[in-house]
């Protein structure tokens, strides 16, 4: 289950997103954050790089650093803060990056 | 309670609790003697906190036949040193020799690495000796760093089969322990207002006590500079300022130090570092830090998109002609000055090196020439 | 874009909107950076796109925001959303990221106008995913319209979280229980700050009111909490806490914590600010004057950033540093700065009447910072208590030096949810207050940048 869901917004139109190769319709207001947490059915965003423990935004405003996951190939970008596009690529972080090409 | 006439008294007082000064104070605490160490924490001066970790020999010693002697036996007597030191306070200090090098980029920048090792070459032939050090193409370093890919304008570098890096904070951690463990004294948070020559000894006064010494050892890196205005003289020590960055966590993926580049233990990578007389500034810049960033990029194109976490500066403590002073100052016997930039290499000769010196023996042949009368100091 | 600018004004909450506002009211060259997508800040967060549930949800404290939004996009103020400022130095140059290339630039002036964040209080699995800011929550709420999928346990102390409750129970989320840590004591030591509050019973009204909806809610309420923690192999599973002396434990998958509000103090301490320590509420801020100017002639911070006062509060002290500024480039009419200036301050002078009132009636719990030695302190680089006091046991007396010897305050947030813990663990360690120590070194860039990006910056030297 996850530990967000979308309250009703009437108002709001969708987009398409892919979360780790699934579709995911979210509202277009949605964070990417939150998207993951309540559409993603996933309880984290990433993998601490010390130790691999699971790890979820704390703060949702860009202070904390748990949030940091890779968009559109970008690594580290604050997924509490960064809103969803349409075909936005999203994925966890759970390993620490690669020096090599 | 009854105060022991004894406790404030020391064989030896060494001002100073950095690399030089833990170093030194651990081997006079396993020669026998009773010491204090003392240290200011300070935010600017501390050297010790901010040093890039290599212990290195490769470059060293241009112009100065008995550094590059002293720094070589250094690199050559840490293994040793660093084995003490585990099995003594169990730290792993993540000691790596064996491979180092210093890369070049274009076409210039190889010509004047050759030309300089040709020169420390040379130096050491005169006396019969050898450099530790080679000249090699881009293949050859290609070679040695394997699957790594090196940017298109790295041209070669200089390479040593002896040097290595090393965990600073660690070392330091160790050294202090291993320190404590032998019996030595450790005062920190102290300040040292007072410094006084009397009949055979000298007075040390910080804030919270006062002590007495038979010799002490001036080891406080850019403190030294009021410390010997204390007792009147002006040394030729000025501050050098070098900024580095260092990245979030990478995996493993560089097998060995590059003299500004270095993977860390765990995983960060340290880049580094810049040469500034500022004075004692110590801020960072974001000119120099995008010049950092560039130049590590150019060596290793990987490096892209790894992030920067932390940059800071600090400053180098450096004599008029670079080399380390080793001195007992002249009209204070028993009072010595020491000081040098590179004390993460030297750590194992200035713990095996100077005490016997300051506890009354012959001053060593190795640190003849790192006298303070070379700078016509006045005192 | 231009090198240099009039002001520039980093942070889009209600103090940097309301500067922007009037600044450029008086014809100055204004430019907002904010790191979020959209004007609001915290406090009126993605307030443009909320519907009209939201905010009757929300109430007017969130719904008042609208109208600030509206009119610093109708002045056409120049603004950069998802404008990450990375570095700020004391001549007014400014280093910000947008769609990951840097760009250097000067204001002749500087707002610092970025707020405050929720105390971050460490406790025993406070990493589990499932645990969670209180306030943290809100604001998602506000830029997500996602609330809790199941029932949670709310806990801690301050009038945010009164207001979350209020909100999470509008939503229709189930509040499992609600553990208050608010200290015994707190509201008779409150007392003698009463009467003048009393200047505001709109404003206290309105706390009595979330209290009383609180009790009639039928939530449990448990007070004179005096620690908790949270369990679970890789996610919160169970939450165990004491109250009263008692020890307690419940199951939960979502545990909302709020132990007050701290001004954000990055940039002032990376510009070497002098900075005050407040004894009450146990936070730095940094030292400014009436019109938050600091005692360098360019920098001023205003709103939260400067002192936590609240939504209101920060508009106006915005407001006062856009005149101070106006002022100094001779663009506010004396007759102006003669009504403004007394009128802003009056008005800031009444909505701070209840102020010490409820900083002391939310005083933080003495043993706050007191935790356990295994709860991890530096969630970046995991660090735990037990390991701090044990390298302050081995000498080390000073924050900095901890850092360097255990990594604490050496990852990704670079030390902002570790930074608070570390000073007040060292400050216990050696019996000192926290006003003694030396906060941890803040050093550009103080976001994580690639090295590319930084390699590439557009330096303000390299401009025509």
């Amino acid at each position: 289950m996850s530990l967000f869901k979308q309250y009703s917004q009437k108002d709001s139109g969708t987009v398409t997103i892919d979360f780790e190769g699934t579709a995911l319709q979210v509202p277009e207001t949605t964070t990417v954050a939150a998207a993951v947490l309540s559409h993603g059915s996933k309880n984290h965003t990433r993998r601490s790089p010390t130790s691999g423990q699971k790890r979820a935004p704390y703060c949702f405003m860009g202070v904390c650093h748990e949030c940091l996951m890779e968009i559109d190939g970008n690594p580290n970008q604050q997924a509490c803060i960064i809103q969803v596009q349409e075909g936005m690529k999203i994925r966890r972080q759970l390993d620490l990056p690669g020096g090599e090409e | 309670m009854s105060v022991s006439a004894n406790q404030n008294k020391y064989d030896v007082c060494v001002i100073g609790g950095g690399y030089m000064g833990a170093a030194v104070s651990l081997g006079l605490v396993q020669a026998g003697a009773k010491v204090l160490m003392i240290d200011k924490v300070s935010e600017v001066h501390k050297a010790s906190r901010a040093n890039f970790g290599l212990v290195w020999s490769q470059s060293k010693g241009s112009g100065n036949r008995p550094y590059a002697r002293l720094s070589e036996q250094a690199v050559r007597d840490f293994a040793d040193f660093a084995e003490d030191l585990q099995e003594a306070c169990g730290i792993d200090i993540e000691l790596r020799l064996g491979a180092g090098l210093v890369l070049s980029i274009g076409e210039q920048e190889f010509a004047a690495r050759s030309a300089a090792l040709e020169k420390l070459h040379h130096e050491a032939a005169t006396c019969g000796e050898t450099h530790p050090s080679q000249l090699l193409d881009r293949n050859q370093v290609q070679d040695l760093v394997g699957n790594v890919v090196l940017g298109d304008e790295v041209s070669g570098g200089s390479f040593s089969d002896i040097d290595g890096d090393v965990n600073p904070l660690l070392l330091l951690k160790a050294i202090r322990k291993m320190y404590l463990k032998n019996g030595g004294t450790f005062i920190q948070g102290c300040e040292v207002e007072s410094l006084l020559k009397k009949d055979g000894h000298y007075q040390i006064t910080t804030p919270t006590e006062t002590v007495e010494a038979e010799k002490v050892v001036l080891a406080a890196g850019l403190g030294n500079i009021s410390l010997c205005s204390k007792l009147g003289i002006t040394i030729p020590v000025v501050p050098q300022k070098g900024q580095l960055l260092v990245t979030e966590r990478v995996k493993p993926f560089l097998p060995l130090p590059f003299s500004g580049i270095r993977q860390t233990g765990c995983g960060t990578i340290m880049i580094g570092y810049t040469q500034e007389n500022t004075g004692f500034d110590t801020n960072t810049t974001v000119t120099a830090a995008a010049r950092l960033a560039r130049r590590a990029m150019q060596i290793f194109p990987a490096l892209l998109h790894i992030r920067v976490v932390r940059s800071w500066a600090s400053l180098r403590i450096l004599t008029a002609d670079g080399l380390p002073i080793y001195d007992e100052i002249a009209g204070y016997p028993g009072c010595y000055l020491l000081t040098s930039h590179s004390c993460v290499t030297l750590a194992s000769l200035h713990s095996s090196l100077l005490p016997p010196w300051i506890l009354g023996g012959q001053r060593p042949a190795q640190i003849e020439s790192f006298n303070l009368e070379r700078f016509n100091v006045t005192i | 874009m231009a090198p240099v600018r009039d002001v520039i004004i980093i942070g889009a909450g209600p103090a940097g909107l309301s500067a922007a506002i009037c600044a450029s009211g008086f014809g100055l060259d204004v430019l907002v950076l904010d790191e979020q997508p959209t004007p609001g800040g915290q406090l009126y967060r993605n307030i443009e796109r909320a519907g009209r549930d939201t905010l009757q949800t929300l109430g007017p404290d969130y719904s008042e925001g609208l109208n600030l939004v509206q009119e610093f996009r109708a002045r056409g103020v120049d603004y950069r959303g998802g404008a990450t400022v990375w570095n700020a130095e004391t001549d007014g140059t400014v280093c910000f990221s947008e769609a990951g290339q840097s760009t250097q630039i000067r204001g002749k002036y500087i707002i610092i106008a970025i707020g405050a964040t929720e105390r971050p209080v460490p406790f025993n699995g406070w990493n589990l995913p499932g645990v969670f800011g209180a306030g943290a929550i809100d604001a998602n709420f506000k830029s997500s319209g996602t609330i809790p999928g199941s029932p949670v346990v709310l806990c801690g102390s301050g009038p945010l979280l009164l207001l979350v409750i209020g909100h999470l129970a509008g939503l229709g989320v189930e509040i499992s229980t609600v553990l208050d840590t608010t200290p015994r004591g707190n509201l008779l030591a409150a007392l003698p700050f009463l009467p003048r509050a009393l200047r505001r019973t709109d404003y206290l009204l309105k706390g009595v009111r979330m209290l009383a909806n609180l009790k009639r809610s039928g939530i449990t309420h448990t007070k004179n909490v005096t620690e908790y923690a949270a369990h679970g192999s890789d996610c919160l599973e169970r939450i165990s806490y004491t109250a009263n002396g008692r020890s307690h434990e419940i199951g939960s998958d979502l545990f909302l914590v709020h132990e007050g509000i701290i001004p954000r103090c990055d940039f002032t301490q990376l510009l070497g600010l002098k900075h005050l320590w407040d004894p009450v509420q146990r936070f730095w801020y940094p030292k400014t004057n009436q019109f938050g100017a600091t005692a360098n002639e360019v920098i001023y911070v205003a709103g939260d950033g400067a002192y936590v006062h609240g939504g209101i509060p920060a508009t106006l002290k915005g407001r006062l540093a856009a005149l101070d500024i106006a002022e100094k480039c001779q663009a506010l009419p004396p007759d102006e700065k003669a009504k403004m200036i007394p009128q802003t301050e009056k008005k800031l002078a009444a909505e701070l009447a209840p102020r010490p009132f409820v900083d002391a009636m939310y005083k933080p719990r003495t043993n706050l910072y007191q935790t356990a030695d295994q709860t991890m302190i530096c969630r970046c680089e995991e660090v735990s208590a037990g390991e701090i006091r044990q390298t302050i046991a081995e000498g080390c007396r000073e924050p900095n030096e901890i850092k360097a010897l255990t990594r604490c305050g050496m990852g990704s947030c670079q030390g902002r949810m570790c930074g608070s813990a570390l000073s007040e663990i060292v400050a216990e360690a050696l019996q000192l207050e926290p006003e003694v120590l030396q906060p941890l070194t803040i050093r550009a860039p103080v976001r994580n940048l690639s090295l590319v990006e930084l390699s590439e910056v557009a330096l303000l030297e390299n401009s025509d």
